[in-house]
């Protein structure tokens, strides 16, 4: 999994201040906040659905809870291009969105999953049927499921980041369930009966389940508030662009480019099509991967064309990057503009296969040609939007573009002690 | 493709002078950096294919595994063009593998006697968990793997990935070197037949970029990784760490850093030659091949200086080379590790 790493640009040179880079910082912090009170909106719903569905498990409610997590997936993602160039955002969302995730440390698992590995001792812990457990030779009590379980002891333990305890891909995967049709079509298909109580539990322990889904899914609301005042009118993560906007526009511009290129083309769609691996889905276990990558591809857009169509269909919108630009370089801010509209367009290819029913493992088989060229003109797109990012760096920020891993930067410690 | 019109606003893109430092340095990191490289490669994983179609038994192929991943280490830095194309970067040395998909697939492969290593063709649509130096390194190192016997499946599946290396590290050097190839589009810039660089600064930067991010790569990943945190560290996540590489493929991607840094340099780079030294001097007196010593507090410290020297390598590095030159580092690959 991946604590992803923040991109840095580093001004060395005091930045020209062009009219309107006020005005261009503001609307991305007003998207930002917007982003993310959709995000919270749409996981308070998916809180009430699953307290439903765990107050009365059937297939109904399974499904209307399944259904409340896709939609609050659309949101988020959208957000994710804050991540790298807002250090407050990269140090908080890995509570939110690590993956990938050893899944096993939380609920039981198909055999062919495996144990305990080299890289994790704890891959195949499974708290839920274990109230306690040994953790790096101390014994925990895990009797009570509870978010500061989650949070505190059991996410990224023994510091294994696929460690996941937490976020949409904890709850996805205690709704979904292991997806084990391969590069075949087909989601996990968790029963409901997981949650029954008494002697129709399947899977065991099924009180303990539902109690971890409760858990993570109140840590996900709170997670997702604090966030958003981050982003509110005094928040910390809007002061910090909006206070200095030059550093505001470095920031904007190195979450577009880091995101494209490193994260999404390379680390989430590359890696995986090559490794013909459907758990390397960004989400895997409910084949929901067409929709993460097109959304994270919207987010970018979003930022540059300075527009957000929030979850009830208004819109938030303002004096944008593409504006800014282009007063500085017509030609240039033409050609990102169109650079970014091919990837949302080759992404929506992928997506619109994905709801004909060719989803994303199918495309990820060996072999699967159709799959294969989807994902890499998806792949070329990114990549070649993010040259025409590096060139509005330098027209934008006539400063030094350093970009860096956030491991080292913002957290010295997990490099070197 | 913008119009060059735009461009020529540019310095770099009127008509190159001889004394023109940019040009210059963009000229000798292509061609006495670049093209050696993939040159080097080439020949080494031609090498290994030969040696493997010969005798396929772990002693027979260790030799020109080394040599081969030698040549490697002098051009993985070079993140572009043929070497990212067809993501022959990560069938070539996939690496980090957080989720031990090598040793699983080359398993589920062996046990099914896969007929697809029978087709070179096929073969270069397999997972990247069963291609490559690291592949290869399971099969040639682990006790899980290396007991084979000359004809059986497993031997097949070595020569198979010695082939597929060579072929790929001929492709790399065919596309790199040939006209209008990507040394081509490096040096010609703008004027390249299909343009990928819009003018000499971008083809320095992107030079620039690969220097400055493969050595953040070694201190993060090489080092970082193994060393851990102090009360956690993790040997066993050494890069190589089978063939014992992991303090040499730190020595060798120095080296290549430091020949990819003298040509790009417009000047002289004293701060940097010896921070350079200073590293690869420390890498050297590890005497701790595969960095086991990681798990002891005084052999992880010395691990962990080799790191913090690249950071010192990183600063004079950006002033006297970056800044002379005018260019700053860009996006990198490795960004959202």
């Amino acid at each position: 999994m991946k604590r992803m790493m923040t991109a840095v640009i580093a001004a060395t040179l005091p930045a020209a201040a062009f009219a309107g880079e006020a005005e261009v910082v503001t609307t991305y912090a007003d998207i930002a906040h917007a982003g993310y009170e959709d995000s919270l909106i749409k996981a308070k719903e998916l809180d009430a659905a699953i307290e439903a569905f765990v107050a009365a498990p059937s297939e109904a409610t399974l499904a209307a809870a399944k259904t409340a997590w896709i939609e609050s997936r659309v949101p988020y993602q959208q957000t994710e291009v804050y991540r790298f160039g807002n250090a407050i955002v990269d140090d908080w969302e890995g509570k939110v969105n690590a993956w990938p995730l050893d899944e096993g440390l939380i609920d039981y698992v198909d055999g062919s999953y495996g144990g305990a590995t080299d890289e994790n001792p704890l891959a195949a812990l499974n708290v839920i049927a274990n109230p306690t457990f040994e953790l790096s030779g101390e014994t925990v009590d895990a009797s009570e499921i509870t978010p500061e379980l989650l949070a505190d002891t059991l996410h990224e333990a023994d510091e294994v980041e696929a460690n996941v305890a937490t976020g949409y891909h904890a709850i996805e995967f205690l709704l979904w369930g292991q997806d084990l049709h391969g590069t075949e079509h087909g989601a996990g298909e968790r029963p409901y009966t997981d949650y029954l109580t008494g002697d129709d539990c399947t899977g065991g322990n099924c009180e303990r389940r539902a109690e971890y889904l409760l858990a993570a899914t109140d840590l996900l609301v709170s997670d997702l508030e604090w966030i958003t005042e981050q982003w509110a009118e005094g928040g910390a993560a809007r002061a910090a662009v909006v206070d200095d906007p030059a550093a505001g526009i470095t920031a904007m511009l190195t979450g577009m480019g880091s995101l494209s290129y490193g994260e999404q083309a390379g680390e989430r769609m590359k890696l995986g099509l090559m490794l013909n691996d459907p758990e390397e889905e960004h989400d895997c276990f409910s084949d929901n991967t067409h929709n993460s990558h097109f959304y994270d591809g919207m987010g970018v857009h979003n930022v540059y064309f300075g527009k957000y169509t929030r979850v009830d269909g208004t819109q938030v919108k303002g004096e944008s990057l593409a504006d800014l630009l282009a007063e500085k370089d017509a030609d240039l801010a033409a050609e990102l503009g169109s650079a970014l509209d091919k990837s949302v367009a080759e992404l929506a290819e992928i997506k619109a296969a994905a709801e004909a029913g060719f989803s994303y493992d199918q495309m990820l088989a060996r072999g699967n040609e159709a799959g294969e060229e989807l994902i890499m003109s998806a792949v070329d797109a990114l990549v070649a939007q993010t040259r025409e990012i590096e060139r509005a760096v330098s027209v934008l920020t006539e400063a030094d573009i350093e970009v860096e891993g956030s491991d080292s930067l913002d957290n010295p410690d997990a490099v070197f002690e | 493709m913008r119009k060059l019109t735009a461009l020529c606003l540019s310095l770099s893109c009127a008509t190159p002078l001889a004394a023109d430092p940019l040009h210059e340095a963009l000229r000798r990191a292509v061609n006495d950096h670049t093209i050696p490289a993939v040159k080097t490669f080439d020949a080494e994983a031609a090498a290994l294919a030969d040696v493997a179609a010969q005798n396929c038994l772990p002693e027979a192929v260790k030799p020109a595994y080394h040599a081969a991943f030698d040549a490697w280490m002098g051009l993985q830095h070079l993140h572009m063009g043929p070497v990212e194309a067809n993501g022959r970067i990560l069938a070539i040395a996939f690496w980090p593998d957080k989720k031990g998909m090598t040793p699983r697939t080359l398993a589920s492969y062996i046990a099914d006697e896969d007929p697809i290593i029978e087709d070179p063709a096929e073969f270069a649509t397999a997972s990247i968990a069963v291609r490559g130096l690291f592949a290869l390194e399971y099969m040639l190192y682990d006790a899980q793997f290396d007991g084979y016997e000359d004809g059986s499946y497993a031997c097949h599946l070595v020569q198979a990935i010695a082939h597929d290396l060579g072929r790929m590290a001929h492709e790399i050097d065919q596309e790199w070197t040939m006209p209008d190839g990507f040394a081509d589009t490096l040096l010609k810039a703008g004027d390249a037949a299909q343009p990928l660089y819009l003018s000499e600064t971008e083809s320095v930067q992107a030079l620039y970029t690969m220097l400055t991010s493969s050595l953040e790569n070694t201190k993060l990943q090489r080092i970082g990784r193994p060393i851990g945190t102090f009360e956690r560290p993790r040997p066993t996540r050494a890069e190589a760490r089978r063939s014992e590489r992991s303090a040499r493929n730190v020595m060798l991607q120095l080296e290549a850093a430091r020949d990819l840094a003298r040509k790009l340099a417009p000047g002289e780079m004293p701060l940097a030659e010896a921070a350079f030294a200073k590293t690869i001097a420390l890498t050297e007196e590890l005497d701790d091949p595969a960095f086991e010593g990681a798990e002891d507090p005084m052999g992880r410290l010395k691990i962990e200086i080799i790191g913090q020297n690249i950071d010192t390598i990183l600063g004079h590095l950006a002033n006297e080379v970056g800044a002379p030159l005018g260019v700053s580092a860009g996006f990198n690959a490795s960004d959202g590790d």
